[in-house]
């Protein structure tokens, strides 16, 4: 009698082993849910996502550039964008940016990266401008990011457009300086 | 003839003499347990038994690289000026205090300002108080987080990108007191811990802040910059 509880006791406790096995090797189901789907972007070219349309007009890049009136340089490169987004039912409040690397690094517009748009209303197309400041030797391979919510990606799709930026145009961002004469900050804190 | 009570200190020995056999007389488990309660009672004016303070707080020299878990760290001196560039200005009756060096961020995602707000303070430094380019009360030194700001065009920066070393300044502001600054200031670097938040299930973030090293680090004087960005002094 005792024999058989003990069996009974370990069958139970190898069923509610393997079941928390299985269970830890199936997705999340939120996660799932939630999971953002990227559709690959081609520049100048149109493309519709769930809350917006959106056409990656134009990507240049800079060493430094007057921004807003302040003179702004980074330790790596500004790759700059513009975009038309036309938003689909709800105002877009402030629309999510970001370069990735191969390896998963992501460089989101936040901080001294942003993304700048016109207007936000539903049906009308507004001018955006980003510009995400990214280590140069780490744009082979990347890819721009766009979304609709910049504080939240779930339950939305996002454009991704590889950059394939050349070593010329690569130098030639690097090389370009905007005139420090404009900006208001001619002098960092440096001594 | 009545009975007589036995003295204070000889009934007390009693009790515990009673205690004491009664104590043998249990099994060996409630023994342990009793000894375990009793360590506990006696430890809880003490704190009980949480975890102490961290002990392992480092002196580095100026220069040495720190890491945070979040960030890399180097820190060069501390500087003060009323007006250390065009952009950045102390309040009237203030002065700007800044701790230059440089950082990186050592994973590969933007470190935002709630966590490295959080890696810096200046140590017992009287009359401190956040640059938000605002009038306001001076604070604990301890409690002042600062600003930081990238040095070579002095734009704030509320989020650190991976991959970059950026030379930066961590300003802070300090209310005029009439007391000269010491020729070296202690400046405390505290560290982080990746875990999971307790509230948020999934979220993974940097939290725990602890003092982690400190470092003397020479005082200099910029004199304030005028309009054109040429030092007045």
């Amino acid at each position: 009698m005792n024999r058989q509880r003990l069996g009974a006791g370990a069958l139970v406790l190898a069923v509610l082993a393997l079941g928390r096995v299985v269970t830890d090797r199936l997705p999340d189901p939120i996660d799932v849910l939630t999971a953002t789907v990227e559709r690959p972007a081609t520049l100048r070219e149109p493309l519709s996502l769930h809350s917006m349309d959106v056409t990656i007009t134009e990507l240049t890049g800079a060493k430094s550039m007057v921004n807003l009136g302040t003179y702004e340089t980074t330790p790596g490169v500004w790759l700059v964008f513009t975009a038309q987004i036309t938003p689909r039912d709800r105002d877009l409040v402030a629309p999510y940016a970001a370069i990735r690397a191969p390896d998963g690094m992501t460089w989101a517009a936040v901080g001294r990266s942003q993304v700048y748009c016109d207007s936000a209303i539903p049906g009308l197309p507004t001018q955006c401008i980003g510009r995400i400041e990214v280590p140069p030797d780490r744009l082979t391979g990347a890819s721009l990011l766009i979304s609709a919510n910049r504080n939240n990606q779930s339950y939305e799709d996002m454009a991704v457009l590889p950059l394939r930026v050349t070593e010329n145009e690569l130098q030639t961002w690097l090389a370009r300086t905007d005139d420090r004469a404009l900006a208001l900050t001619p002098e960092g804190l440096e001594p | 003839m009545g009975e007589q009570a036995a003295p204070e200190h000889i009934a007390g020995r009693g009790w515990l003499r009673r205690l004491g056999s009664w104590t043998a007389g249990r099994p060996i488990a409630q023994q342990g347990a009793g000894l375990l309660l009793v360590g506990l009672l006696v430890s809880a004016p003490f704190g009980g038994w949480t975890s102490t303070a961290p002990s392992g707080v480092r002196q580095v020299e100026v220069g040495q690289s720190i890491t945070t878990g979040p960030l890399e760290l180097t820190l060069l001196e501390v500087v003060e000026s009323t007006r250390p560039s065009r952009v950045l200005r102390a309040q009237a009756g203030g002065t700007l205090i800044f701790v230059r060096g440089t950082v990186r961020v050592t994973g590969d995602r933007p470190v935002m300002l709630g966590t490295f707000g959080d890696s810096l303070r200046l140590v017992g430094i009287p009359g401190l108080r956040r640059f938000v380019g605002l009038p306001g009360a001076p604070m604990p030194a301890d409690q002042v987080k600062p600003a930081l700001y990238y040095t070579e065009d002095s734009s704030g920066m509320s989020a650190i990108p991976p991959g970059m070393t950026f030379p930066v300044a961590w300003v802070f502001e300090r209310v005029t007191t009439g007391e000269d600054l010491p020729a070296a200031l202690t400046v405390e670097v505290s560290g982080h811990t990746w875990r999971e938040s307790g509230v948020t299930r999934g979220l993974f973030d940097w939290f725990d802040p602890t003092p982690l090293a400190t470092t003397q680090l020479p005082l200099r004087h910029k004199p304030p910059v005028d309009d054109s960005g040429e030092s007045s002094g």
